[in-house]
């Protein structure tokens, strides 16, 4: 299958690595002008798109980013799917990849970027023909879904470029970015409501404008939000910096007892939210097959009306976004909060055994930096040893945690999502440290040897 | 070893996992708070800046 695969991976384009290492500078200026270019592309409409359309992933936008109504309508949607079904195949050994061997490593990435872009066409039609993006007229039809596939290929190589060419991943960054023009936009923006003409759309020049004019300004819409984006703020920061320290000692020496000189921190979100971000697209999923199975005329997964789900697994599957439901609908909540959690932890475990983080492997990075652990022999079986002590319990309770938090999050109604806020938060605080790193090995090349690049 | 031993084990490592577990103190939490937050206004603001300009030439 392999061999039948590659002439097509070689047709893909592919966006080239970097010759030399990068300086910090230089990551800065293409992770900027990526974010740049994502925003401007994020303000393209849809040429022959319908007024009366509404977003039916209205409450998963912050997860797939991209912006409704744009040519970026589908954002990272397609890419997030395209891993998700790697990942179960690598998981499940249905696909047998050793990710640390470099042709393995290149036959997961072109396949990614194959599905990837088969996702793009394939949820550009769905979405058009099913009629849950409706067209001017019928005549409109396959412009829409050009104009969709341009945008998520578009997507796909922005994304290449983030990840060899700047800092963090381009899946990442687009995230972070939606979920803060959302809440600056949000909060700030300053041009007249298009729903009160003459009131500042942002909340807070909204809510100023109606005091100052003597009208009292309705606090549910205008400062609740905000006072939950605070708060969910503050919650999120502090789980992100708790963290499961091991003591070790620098290596070379025959006898204990020189004292730690450093503690090899693993994270208490050890999958970080890489679960959330796969559960949001696999419920994303469930609603687009949703709108398959009704046009068809089985509405197995559930009725949708008007680009929302109503009946069925798809309407309990819908994330639920205010506090109201808890007493509207119980069930519905504890459905959804059940099944959210269950694969936050799938997918920690599964992110985990693909992305390297496994107790084998950091034992490995561990043992060749030269590191040991105090009052231990310092192979790598023994390392090995102890990470399995760690890492399968934090992966698992980290997951269910992660997931927990999303899940509390949605329901306060913050501005830019409770579920947007949780992984822009991690998002941004992992950019920072690696730039913080990255500027520090620019400043001592000596460091960069050590830490064996 | 069973199902259940292996559960139970999984339920003890899990407890020391948390009681090892280091929460953050104070001037770690701020730092985190801070760089997060001025992180998430930076990448506002540019596209805060991009959404009134096309919003307002788009007129």
């Amino acid at each position: 299958m392999r061999e039948k695969l590659d002439p097509i991976f070689s047709i893909i384009p592919e966006v080239k690595r970097p010759e030399y290492r990068q300086t910090f500078k230089e990551k800065l200026k293409w992770t900027g002008i990526i974010l740049i270019l994502y925003f401007f592309l994020g303000q393209i409409p849809l040429y022959g798109l319908s007024p009366t359309a509404v977003d039916q992933f209205a409450q998963l936008r912050a997860v797939i980013a991209g912006n409704f109504g744009s040519i970026l309508t589908l954002g990272i949607g397609p890419i997030v799917s395209a891993s998700i079904i790697l990942q179960l195949l690598v998981g499940g050994k249905l696909l047998k990849l050793d990710l640390s061997r470099h042709e393995d490593k290149a036959f997961f990435q072109g396949t990614q970027k194959l599905l990837a872009i088969i996702f793009t066409v394939f949820e550009a039609a769905i979405l058009v023909l099913t009629g849950a993006l409706t067209p001017l007229s019928s005549a409109f039809t396959g412009i829409l879904i050009l104009q969709m596939t341009i945008g998520g290929v578009l997507i796909i190589f922005l994304d290449e470029v983030v990840s060899k060419w700047g800092f963090g991943s381009g899946v990442g960054l687009f995230i972070a970015a939606g979920v803060s023009q959302q809440i600056m936009v949000g909060a700030f923006n300053p041009l007249p409501s298009p729903a009160q003409p003459g009131v500042p759309a942002g909340r807070i020049p909204g809510f100023l404008y109606l005091l100052a004019t003597g009208q009292s300004p309705d606090i549910q819409y205008y400062i609740i939000p905000i006072l939950a984006l605070i708060f969910v703020f503050l919650i999120v920061v502090y789980a992100e910096s708790m963290r499961v320290e091991i003591p070790l000692t620098m290596g070379g020496g025959k006898r204990w007892g020189r004292g730690p000189i450093g503690k090899y921190p693993l994270r208490f979100v050890y999958a970080s939210n890489m679960p959330v971000i796969l559960t949001s697209a696999l419920l994303l999923n469930v609603q687009l097959m949703a709108n398959v199975f009704q046009k068809m005329g089985h509405p197995i997964l559930g009725e949708v009306s008007r680009g929302q789900a109503i009946s069925g697994i798809a309407y309990l599957l819908t994330p639920p976004r205010s506090i109201d439901i808890l007493y509207l609908d119980p069930f519905k909540v504890i459905f959804y909060a059940i099944v959210f959690i269950g694969f936050s932890i799938l997918f920690a475990w599964l992110w985990i055994e693909i992305s390297g983080l496994g107790p084998r492997e950091v034992a490995k990075q561990l043992y060749q930096m030269g590191l040991q652990i105090p009052g231990f022999r310092s192979t790598k079986k023994q390392f090995e040893r102890i990470l399995k002590r760690y890492i399968p319990p934090l992966t698992i309770i980290g997951g269910a945690f992660v997931g927990f938090l999303a899940f509390i999050a949605d329901l306060t109604g913050a501005l830019g999502g409770g579920t947007g806020v949780l992984l822009t938060v991690g998002i941004v605080y992992r950019l920072y440290e690696e730039i913080a790193q990255e500027q520090l090995m620019d400043m001592h090349p000596m460091l960069r040897r050590f830490l064996g690049e | 070893m069973s199902y259940k031993e292996s559960i139970l084990e999984f339920i003890e490592k899990s407890r020391r996992v948390l009681k090892v577990s280091k929460k953050p103190d104070r001037e770690e939490y701020f730092t985190v708070a801070k760089v997060t937050g001025i992180g998430i206004i930076i990448i506002g603001v540019i596209g805060l800046i991009i959404t009134l300009m096309t919003q307002i030439l788009g007129k």
